[in-house]
């Protein structure tokens, strides 16, 4: 299947879209070809929430750092008896904000994009990355977009598709996922893939 | 699903940027361009702070590197996590180097904690209660603000400001949304010190007319400490280091508890007693001294008001007496109370120990012990706070506030609780919108970071009491128990994403600055920006049409950005106070701290007072009170000792450290009891039966704060849940062994936790550290461990309105 540059960008925005918020009637419409997406919004809304917003059971993180990144505490300067037992810990994974995150944002800079302060949320958010990407295929910097696939997105957009694959409460965004794993399969984004290494999942690179 | 070509295209010509409303990423601004030029954050850079992870404000050094916080260690510039006194300070910081406890150091798993709030919310499904799905909406600031704005302003304009419900921290951003309250109108603001100290509080207020005297652990020769686990449980994260030296050089450490802290194990001595019975081993030691003269009897005779009628009263409270009370052995108390009278310097110390009926009176007999052994204000002794810091600016509400100001408080205020303070009464609160039997019911509550239903004793009570306002309003950076019974939730920050003024509990005048470290990280707006900004859209104004939440306290100008103009707020607090610098020149001393240069100071009760000043004060029963701008009588400023000098004294009625308390004697408890005017022992309210034969007490270490940092990664780790302490031999006589899962009961409740043999424990007692059982909250916290505040009564006690968090009783049977 063939897609120009421009109609990939396109379909990165529509997901980044779906990523960013809840989608408002209109959209759900289009999107399920049905006419009845008024009464869908709040349904939806409580799902996108559930799933990305509030901290629970069915929550999946849309970062690329929650999948990519460790958290080291340093305790070098600690004074607490149990520091004196010989506790030290190394990096550990699953938090917000990491390394990637920076870099995310770095790069958007390096070309030209920063994410605008009324988004709210970090710059390694699922819906940055997929605009990102959308942004670079639009204006004809396929090599770039690539490259950034490479060293981003593909790495850890499977994980995530993965995990929002297995919500039971999931309708919407199951479908959502399953949609953008077939685009993205083409694209090459999703042959990054978790390790398991230590009982932890390491993120390795798509290959290019 | 396969998709094919068609669909693909048709979803790519759904695009447009406004059909999908937008974008997320903009073309970069011309500062971002500058910065990335410069390489904003190459190398990274350290910013001096002060730690919140608990209410000890240790001060702090963060590494940030590209935007990111990767360390964080101490600062030695701040004396909060070196010493309490200056000379040790000043001498020995710089080579020695300050120190910060676990929880510091995990700070930056708080920040970047993957179940942070990060938008408010609005619950769509009404029905509120535990384990019910709030069934959550993402909903702009805009409508969060909106909406909350336009509650407000309905209760107000119906002249119903008295039926908003404020809780708050008690270290930060109080000033703002305590003005908040005034200028909008209601009495009920709210702090948590009712849940942690306010019955220590009252009893050395009783004493010595200061409400937080501090320990000089570092010069002491003899610790007696009452119900606190200071080495583990740092309340300030000098005192381990202080406490330890002290015993270096010398001192001996006793530890009266239940139960075998980590402070008692590194203590001489565990002095195990029966809990709510303080008081009577504090009486009989006094007992002994008074008995054998061993009271420092100059020191007596010049400063301590009401001996006699406390020396008649102590006469049969004899070490054999109080064996029976406490099941310390009578030699054991002899024996300790010739020791202590004998040693000097010496601290005696009760912190959370006085969670029980009696604690407010048992607290005033241990302090009592410092009064006649004259233990008071010298090194090495418990001396007065001089905590003197930043100055709240005070604002005069409107005529519309001031209608309903006059309301009395929910909980009845000081006219109820003889030793109310400003911080209220939660579990009389909750009592009131239950039985509705308060002067009113409150409509709606606005709740930023209190747990609720994890720190108030009786949780079901506090779950049927959220359940009967009208509207909630939670601020928090967690989806906390409480959290889930807000209509809007919004998001919070920590304490690495804003600002504060820490005035330091040291002995001497200290502010140590905290600032946002890195940027909000989810652009929300520090909790001092979203009380502004209700206070702006409310447009709340003081009496004299000033608008408080507009005009920069510095520059007197309408400010827009809500930052700067708190910027402006603190710049003020500083220079109307003791540091007497702006913002700007704060952050640019070392480690961003304030620190005296007139260090510590010791007898300031012998202070003489100006002669001016003394001229001019108004002086009533030998006690001098500093005017009012009106002529009036306003703050106590000192006393005249028989020889006609002036000096300071203490602030109590009669300018001595008092064992007999005149005032009581007209005055009545919460329950219209009349109060004793001497430091009495009586057995607290709830005591053990054949159906609950067992004390169930809990306690703080240092790897959790509270009930509010069990979702950190980190700290987990350290320590992953707690069990229940039991006695082996009691253990043994209800058929439990180590590990065994068991189930604790008490009328109100049921909990399951894992048995912990020890014989570090009360046989008659059991217990466990606070703040586990977390049901909500995050991934991490959810799970571990019981909440033992499903087995208490929602009450407090009747003279501070201290939450009892300690007087429980319980049966324990394996499940």
């Amino acid at each position: 299947m063939f897609l120009r540059p421009e109609e990939k960008a396109g379909i990165y925005f529509l997901f980044s879209r779906l990523f960013r918020e809840a989608p408002d009637p209109g959209l759900i419409n289009e999107i399920l070809e049905r006419t009845d997406g008024t009464g869908k919004e709040e349904e939806i809304a409580v799902e996108y929430a559930s799933l990305f917003v509030v901290p629970g059971e069915c929550r999946v993180s849309p970062y690329e750092s929650f999948y990519c990144d460790s958290l080291t505490v340093d305790t070098s300067t600690a004074d607490s008896p149990y520091f004196q037992a010989g506790c030290r810990l190394g990096g550990m994974k699953g938090f917000l904000y990491g390394v990637s995150a920076a870099a995310v944002e770095k790069a958007y800079r390096e070309n030209g994009f920063e994410v605008d302060p009324r988004f709210y949320d970090l710059p390694d958010h699922i819906a940055c990355e997929l605009e990102f990407v959308g942004r670079l295929y639009e204006r004809g910097r396929d090599e770039a977009a690539r490259a950034f696939i490479h060293r981003h997105l593909g790495r850890w957009v499977s994980l995530f598709l993965t995990e929002l694959e297995k919500q039971k409460r999931s309708i919407f965004y199951k479908r959502a996922a399953r949609k953008l794993i077939s685009f993205l399969t083409p694209e090459g984004a999703l042959e990054g893939k978790a390790v398991e290494k230590g009982g932890m999942s390491e993120c390795v690179p798509a290959k290019r | 699903m396969k998709l094919d070509r068609r669909e693909f295209l048709k979803l790519a010509g759904l695009t447009s940027a406004a059909a999908l409303g937008g974008r997320v990423l903009r073309p970069v601004t011309a500062s971002a361009k500058e910065a990335l030029i410069r390489g904003p954050y190459d190398g990274g850079e350290w910013v001096a702070s002060c730690c919140n992870m608990c209410g000890g404000q240790t001060g702090i050094l963060c590494q940030v590197v590209d935007g990111r916080l990767v360390r964080i260690k101490p600062n030695d510039h701040n004396p909060n996590g070196f010493s309490n006194v200056s000379g040790d300070f000043f001498d020995n910081a710089a080579k020695e180097g300050a120190v910060i406890c676990p929880k510091g150091n995990a700070g930056i798993m708080a920040l970047y904690d993957p179940d942070r709030l990060k938008t408010p919310l609005r619950r769509t499904n009404p029905e509120k209660g535990m384990g019910v799905d709030p069934r959550w909406k993402a909903i702009s600031w805009e409508e969060a603000y909106g909406e909350i704005a336009s509650r407000l302003k309905s209760l107000r304009e119906a002249n119903e400001a008295h039926k908003l419900l404020w809780f708050s921290e008690d270290h930060s951003f109080t000033h703002p949304q305590g003005d908040f309250c005034k200028l909008y109108g209601t009495p009920n603001y709210n702090m948590h010190s009712n849940l942690c100290d306010v019955g220590r509080k009252a009893s050395f207020k009783i004493l010595m007319g200061d409400e937080r005297p501090l320990i000089d652990a570092l010069n002491s020769k003899y610790m007696l400490i009452f119900g606190w686990n200071p080495l583990s449980a740092t309340k300030w994260a000098h005192l381990p280091r202080i406490i330890t030296r002290g015993i270096e050089r010398g001192a001996r450490l006793v530890i009266v508890d239940p139960h075998l802290s980590y402070t008692a194990s590194k203590a001489q001595e565990w002095v195990p007693i029966r809990p709510g019975t303080d008081g009577a081993l504090a009486l009989a030691m006094a007992h002994v001294i008074l008995r054998d003269g061993l009271q420092d009897q100059a020191f007596v005779d010049a400063w301590v008001t009401g001996f006699d009628s406390f020396r008649e009263y102590v006469k049969d409270k004899t070490p054999k007496w109080a064996q029976g009370i406490t099941t310390i052995p009578a030699e054991r108390i002899e024996r300790l109370a010739r020791e202590f009278a004998a040693t000097k310097p010496a601290i005696v110390d009760v912190w959370s120990g006085a969670h029980h009926t009696n604690g407010v009176y048992a607290g005033w007999a241990i302090a009592a012990l410092a009064a006649i052994t004259g233990n008071v204000e010298k090194p090495g002794t418990l001396t007065l706070p001089n905590a003197k810091g930043s100055k709240h600016i005070e604002v005069e509400p409107d005529g519309t506030a001031k209608k309903t100001l006059k309301q009395i408080r929910l909980d009845g205020g000081k006219d109820k609780w003889p030793y109310f303070h400003k911080s209220g009464v939660y579990t009389e609160i909750i009592n009131r919108i239950l039985d509705g039997k308060g002067p009113y019911q409150p409509k709606m509550a606005v709740i930023v970071f209190q747990n609720l239903l994890m720190s108030v004793v009786g949780t079901k009570n506090t779950e049927e009491a959220l359940k009967k306002l009208d509207f909630i309003v939670v601020v928090d950076t967690m989806m906390s128990e409480t959290a889930q019974f807000a209509d809007i939730a919004i998001p919070g920050t920590t304490y690495l994403e804003r600002y504060d003024l820490n005035t330091h509990w040291v002995t001497w005048p200290v502010v140590g600055l905290r600032q946002p470290v890195v940027k909000q990280l989810f652009g929300q707006p520090a909790e001092y920006e979203f009380v502004c900004e209700l206070g702006r859209r409310l447009g709340l104004k003081e009496e004299n049409g000033n608008e408080v939440f507009w005009q920069g306290r510095m520059s007197g100008a309408r400010i827009e950005d809500k930052t700067r103009w708190y910027e402006e707020w603190l710049s003020k607090e500083l220079k109307e106070g003791e540091p007497k610098v702006t913002l700007e020149e704060l952050k640019a001393l070392p480690g961003a701290t304030w620190v005296s240069k007139k260090g510590t100071k010791y007898n300031k009760h012998e202070d003489p007072i100006p002669a001016e000043k003394a001229a001019d004060a108004i002086t009533e029963n030998n006690i001098l009170y500093s005017k009012k701008k009106d002529g009036t009588k306003d703050k106590q400023i000192g006393m005249l000792k028989p020889d006609g000098t002036a000096v300071r004294g203490f602030f109590t009625p009669s300018g001595k450290l008092e064992l007999h308390a005149a005032k009581h004697e007209s005055k009545v408890d919460a329950k219209g009891r009349p109060l004793k005017p001497l430091p009495v022992y009586e057995p607290r309210e709830w005591q053990p039966s054949s159906g609950y034969p067992l004390f169930l007490i809990n306690w703080k270490e240092a790897s959790q704060t509270h009930s509010r940092t069990q979702n950190n990664a980190y700290l987990a780790e350290l320590k992953s849940t707690d069990g229940l302490r039991i006695n082996a031999e009691t253990a043994a006589r209800l058929g439990i062994s180590d590990g065994d899962l068991v189930r604790i009961e008490s009328p109100y409740g049921k909990v399951k936790m894992k048995a912990e043999l020890t014989e570090g424990i009360h046989p008659e007692v059991v217990g466990t550290q606070h703040g586990w059982g977390h049901w909500a909250m995050g991934r991490t916290a959810k799970g571990r461990g019981a909440h033992t505040g499903f087995l208490a009564k929602t009450v407090a006690c009747p003279l501070s309105g201290q939450s009892l968090n300690k007087e429980i009783c319980v049966n324990v049977f394996k499940a």
